[in-house]
């Protein structure tokens, strides 16, 4: 397996965004006919890198070298002229089309006229899904499919091209047990054909099922890459959770008070199955779990954006059924959500709308309010929360991550929030603003609110947390207590039941 | 045997299902046609069908291809009546001359929407919207906003023409949505044009020059403006500066009853062709039953918002 | 920073900025000089003043509706047809010896009607709304001349005619009414829980819905302003004219939309003022005016229309794209 002929290496490769450092140095070699497998938390750098290597992104420095000769790519169309291709999860597909079609999308096969030859597309589309022994037909239009099957026409697409290097990323996010057997198969196929696979992925059972050789990255650095033999899946979880712990963080001690919100079996169709758990005054309550674990969705439920199928919601002693986010936040709850940009913030309009924004949602049936009051009182948050501004009728768009963030939070402060959700509120903002972030939600707990808290940089949950719940699989599996757990013991529970009893035997 | 199962199931989806119910449809507004009134079947009322409703059936092609390239062009009727009275103008110095000219015009109108378009990029609507004033302004301005005469009527009686009893316009319109259907289904500008409308990003990510796209869709709207034109100019016998207003709605109308989408990518040239006549079967239906013709504007906005309507309830 | 260095900043970025930022402001000064220059000065004379606001009330009352619709990212084709329709309403009720009230209080139902229609399509059915105003911009034209089978309906009452001929203090009531609108749009946007409303849905509908707004009233609300003002406009115009008419001056609508982007307001919505509208209308107006004094064929002015659309929109992005 070794021996395979090199046919991708990227040297040194350094990528910088304005604030932040997403690959370090990272070195990476794919030999035909291997499956290399690519693993690593959320933030590690995976798709950066994947994005260079196809010519989505181009590297600040270093050096890529295609067949032993360098090369460097400016975009996807450089990156597919030299046999790269990536299928990713958001499927660059045409739903309106038909599946030949979008297989043949670069390739249409035409008559001696030049027309498009369509019995020539769909018999030859037809024989290619044959191939994989995939019951679809190339008549079918993309948008009638279900999300795998869209998955595989992708695959399909993208090996009717001729690809040197293939990479997946996170098949199988979408794909279900069967159909994740059938990929395999045609990767096993592939392999024969001399082609460099690059596996992303989260289950890392699969790196054991299917990899040759596997790459941890940890912010932004290769870490280790191995052959699968001298490799375990503790050792694994080691490498890819084993930061020195040099951020900081802030935690106080804050007396627990008495439950303010209690979810007994809450279930929504295909998002949350059966959550139960109860959350206290001054309580800080983590939920840990992998992408797609449920995690926002279980906070989306609370808030009302998803109509509850089963269980029951007390809040304040209270049963409450929520029919939309109005009446979540009567009820005293906020959320930040983790798209600021598309969920949280209305970015073309003042930092001061924004905040007020708050406190009007529970005036809906106020028609005039005194406005002197409410900018008052947004100046207030403004200070308190710490936005760095010239004026807070700048609009928000022009605001850093950080302060963006601020001033959805500083929303929900105006609007008096009891219970605050915050999902994966630190993201993407930088190390000075996380800190002040932090000092912050211990301020709140102190002053009687109780947060829950969804964040996948676990060092980060940990040292807020007095309790973790950890979910995957839309389902809640284990709770921990503040120290009770390593990020070992958390990740294990993470990943899905039977991958884990996959694994063990 | 499992896998051809299969296969029927997904040919039968969405799209084979809405045919049947525009063909139902289609068979419906018949039915009710002979119902209502004996002279429906007859061939000089099929005859006055086509002939009056051929322009806007022209232009219905036209705004299919626009709104599978997912943008829509309102500037069309205006364009119709810009040609009509070209034609008045220059058809006396030469028929030739006045009919180059005419889809040179129209042409050239859509190609200036559609780089506009791409390189302001404001909402299609908005931009048609300002060109349709701006083109009508240009009628009325050639044609100092009177009727314009001078159409030869050896031309204006093409409209009235009929082959073996069919009017001539009838062979113009299945000629046209002939080479319309022939255009999208079988040339690489046709599948760039939805790839374009279904997704932009992935079309773009593939190699196709999304702009050259859209200029090109446009032009073709034009040419199909122009084409309704010439043909509207022989149907009124006169250039009409002020006429065949709100024709792009007529035609956008047909469109979205064959199934065309807002949204882009979507709609057959094939069903635009059915929409169409749905729409000119009920105006017929509508004038045979004695109902005042100013109850037409009423049904077609009525047809637009059930089609839409409909289909987004079938969506969900 | 702290609040009292904000509220300074705010006063004093102010006054610079809004030159900066208001190219309509530096049009206007343009063309009232340019105006000046050219009629020799008829055209600052107090009567050619007023005649041009006079003339251009109507477009100004449904520009104020306009623009609450195109800040919510939509947009009304169906104002001019409503407007036609509602004149038809107002002067048949008028004509059948219904007095003066009752008619004008059916007109402005019927505009607001009109608008929670359209709105309820937009919201519930999901239709664009470009479609769905120009549908019911077709059914509007179709009901308001089946009216009267298209004929203009005539010999209104003398105390309808107040709207569009006398005058309050020397303004002519038509001016009047428009700046009570324009007032009313600048206060419901700027000073009302509404408002603040109308900007979030319209730069955010999804942050605005997961902040406690009721997305869907805010948009219905929006639509039912906009045909209450197509419905004021066509008050006024019936007045002026004597009549009702059943006619549809497509151009009409195309004002509005013109008023509204000349005063810097984005398609994308969230974005503008009630304030800009106004004097985009009082702008597009001065350009009118500025071409009949230069005798310009009539035939040309609405081509002139389009044209400024296209420029302004097309100045917008490049600007958007500097920054």
């Amino acid at each position: 397996m070794r021996e395979g002929k090199t046919i991708l290496e990227m040297k040194k490769i350094t990528k910088s965004f304005p604030g932040v450092r997403a690959l370090k140095e990272v070195d990476l070699a794919l030999r035909a006919g291997e499956v290399h497998c690519l693993v690593g938390e959320n933030g590690a750098g995976k798709s950066t890198l994947i994005k260079i290597m196809t010519g989505a992104h181009t590297m600040t420095s270093g050096e890529m070298l295609v067949n032993g000769t360098p090369q460097v790519l400016t975009s996807p169309l450089d990156g597919r002229e030299l046999g790269i291709r990536a299928i990713y999860q958001e499927l660059d597909l045409l739903p309106t089309l038909s599946v030949a079609e979008n297989i043949f999308m670069e390739d249409v096969p035409k008559t001696k006229l030049g027309l498009v030859d369509w019995p020539k597309m769909n018999r030859k589309a037809a024989e290619l899904l044959q191939m994989f022994h995939v019951e679809i037909s190339p008549y079918s239009l993309i948008r009638d499919l279900t999300v795998a099957e869209q998955q595989i026409v992708a695959i399909v697409k993208a090996l009717s091209q001729d690809s040197k290097v293939l990479i997946m990323d996170e098949p199988s996010a979408v794909l279900t047990g069967s159909e994740l057997e059938r990929l395999f198969g045609i990767i096993a196929e592939l392999k024969k054909q001399g082609v460099a696979i690059v596996y992303i992925t989260h289950r890392l059972i699969e790196v054991f099922e299917i990899g040759d050789i596997v790459t941890v990255l940890r912010d932004g650095e290769n870490i280790v890459t191995k052959d699968i033999e001298d490799v375990t899946m503790e050792k694994m979880i080691q490498w890819m959770v084993g930061r020195e712990i040099d951020e900081q963080f802030y935690k106080e001690k804050v007396a627990i008070g008495d439950v303010v919100l209690e979810a007994k079996n809450l279930s929504v169709e295909g998002m949350v199955k059966e959550a139960s758990f109860e959350l206290r005054e001054g309580e800080i309550l983590g939920l840990a779990g992998l992408v797609g674990a449920g995690r926002t969705e279980l906070l989306k439920s609370i808030f009302g954006e998803y109509r509850l199928n089963s269980g029951t919601l007390t809040i304040f002693g209270e049963e409450c059924r929520f029919n939309s986010p109005r009446d979540a936040i009567a009820k005293g709850l906020g959320f930040v959500p983790e798209d600021r940009k598309t969920e949280g913030a209305v970015l073309c309009r003042s930092i001061e709308e924004n905040i007020s924004l708050g406190v009007l949602a529970k005036k809906e049936f106020k028609f005039l309010v005194h406005f002197p009051t409410i900018f008052k009182k947004a100046v207030e948050l403004a200070n308190y929360v710490k936005i760095r501004c010239h004026s807070l009728r700048q609009e928000v768009v022009t605001l850093s991550g950080g302060n963006q963030q601020k001033t959805v939070l500083a929303k929900w402060l105006a609007s008096e929030s009891q219970i605050l959700l915050l999902d994966e509120p630190t993201r993407g903002i930088d190390v000075g603003s996380k800190l002040e972030f932090y000092k912050f939600m211990a301020e709140l707990v102190r002053n009687g609110k109780s947060i829950i808290l969804v964040s996948s940089e676990l060092p980060e949950l940990m040292a807020l947390s007095d309790r973790i719940l950890v979910m995957s699989n839309s389902r809640i599996r284990k709770e921990f207590r503040a120290g009770e757990a390593t990020q070992e013991q958390i990740l294990e529970h993470a990943i899905p039941q039977e991958l884990r009893e996959a694994a063990s035997s | 045997m499992l896998q051809n199962q299969i296969q029927i199931k997904h040919k039968a989806g969405r799209s084979f299902s809405s045919n049947i119910v525009l063909l139902l449809v289609f068979a419906a507004v018949m039915l009710i046609g002979a119902l209502i009134s004996p002279l429906f079947f007859s061939v000089q009322n099929m005859r006055n069908i086509i002939v009056g409703a051929a322009t806007f059936g022209i232009l219905a092609s036209g705004m299919t291809v626009i709104l599978i390239a997912g943008e829509i062009d309102l500037s069309v009727g205006s364009q119709v009546a810009l040609t009509s009275v070209l034609m008045a103008t220059l058809a006396p110095i030469s028929l030739t001359l006045a009919i180059v000219a005419s889809i040179l015009a129209t042409v050239t109108i859509g190609i200036l929407n559609g780089v506009l378009l791409t390189k302001t990029k404001m909402p299609s609507f908005v931009l048609t919207l300002s060109t349709m004033g701006i083109v009508r302004s240009i009628a009325l301005v050639i044609g100092n906003g009177q009727p314009v005469y001078g159409v030869p009527r050896s031309y204006s009686n093409l409209a009235n023409t009929t082959v073996g009893g069919i009017p001539l316009v009838a062979f113009l319109l299945v000629a046209i949505y002939l080479f319309t259907w022939f255009f999208l289904k079988y040339t690489t500008l046709g599948r760039s044009i939805y790839s374009v409308g279904s997704n932009s990003e992935a079309a773009r990510l593939t190699g196709i020059n999304i702009d050259r796209i859209t200029v090109a869709a446009y032009a073709i709207s034009g040419l199909m403006a122009g084409i309704a034109g010439l043909y509207y100019t022989s149907y009124v016998t006169l250039g009409l500066p002020d006429g065949a207003v709100d024709y792009e709605t007529e035609a956008i109308t047909a469109a979205i009853i064959g199934g065309a989408s807002f949204f882009g990518g979507e709609g057959v040239v094939t069903n635009t062709l059915l929409g169409f006549l749905i729409v000119a079967i009920v105006k017929n239906i509508l004038n045979l039953m004695g109902v005042s013709p100013f109850v037409q504007p009423v049904a077609i906005g009525l047809l637009i918002i059930i089609a839409v309507g409909v289909r987004t309830m079938r969506k969900s | 920073m702290n609040s009292s260095s904000t509220v300074q900043e705010r006063v004093k970025a102010k006054i610079p900025s809004a030159l900066a930022q208001n190219p309509r402001l530096v049009m206007f000064v343009v063309l009232v000089i340019v105006s000046t220059v050219l009629s020799k000065g008829v055209f600052l004379s107090p009567s050619n003043i007023h005649n041009m606001l006079r003339q251009y009330a109507t477009i100004g009352i449904m520009a104020v509706g306009q623009t609450v619709v195109i800040l919510l990212a939509g947009v009304d084709l169906s104002q001019g047809s409503m407007m036609a329709l509602v004149s038809m309403v107002v002067a048949y009720l008028n004509v059948n010896g219904f007095g003066l009230i009752l008619p004008l209080l059916a007109g402005l139902l019927v505009g607001a009607l009109g608008g929670l229609f359209s709105g309820t399509i937009i919201t519930r059915a999901k239709v664009p709304p470009f479609i769905a105003t120009l549908a019911m911009a077709s059914i509007c034209r179709g009901l308001a001349t089946l009216m009267t089978q298209s004929r203009p309906i005539y010999g209104l009452s003398k105390e309808l005619l107040v709207f569009g001929r006398d005058t309050i203090g020397g303004l002519g009531i038509q001016v009047v009414i428009w700046i009570c609108v324009g007032l009313l749009g600048i206060f419901l946007i700027t000073r009302t829980v509404y408002g603040r409303g109308v900007y979030a849905v319209g730069g955010n509908e999804q942050s605005a819905h997961l902040s406690g707004i009721n997305v869907q009233r805010v948009k219905l609300l929006g639509y039912a302003f906009s045909g209450i003002c197509a419905a004021i406009a066509a008050i006024v115009i019936t007045s002026r004219m004597d009549m009702g008419g059943p006619y549809v001056n497509a151009n009409d609508n195309v004002q509005s939309i013109a008023s509204v982007v000349i005063g810097g307001t984005s398609f994308a919505g969230g974005r503008g003022t009630v304030s800009g509208t106004i004097l985009g209308t009082v702008i597009i107006a001065m350009i009118n005016n500025l071409m009949n004094l230069m005798l310009i064929n009539p035939y040309i002015q609405q081509g002139i229309i389009g044209a400024i659309i296209v420029i302004t929109v097309t100045l917008n992005h490049r600007r958007a794209k500097v920054e």
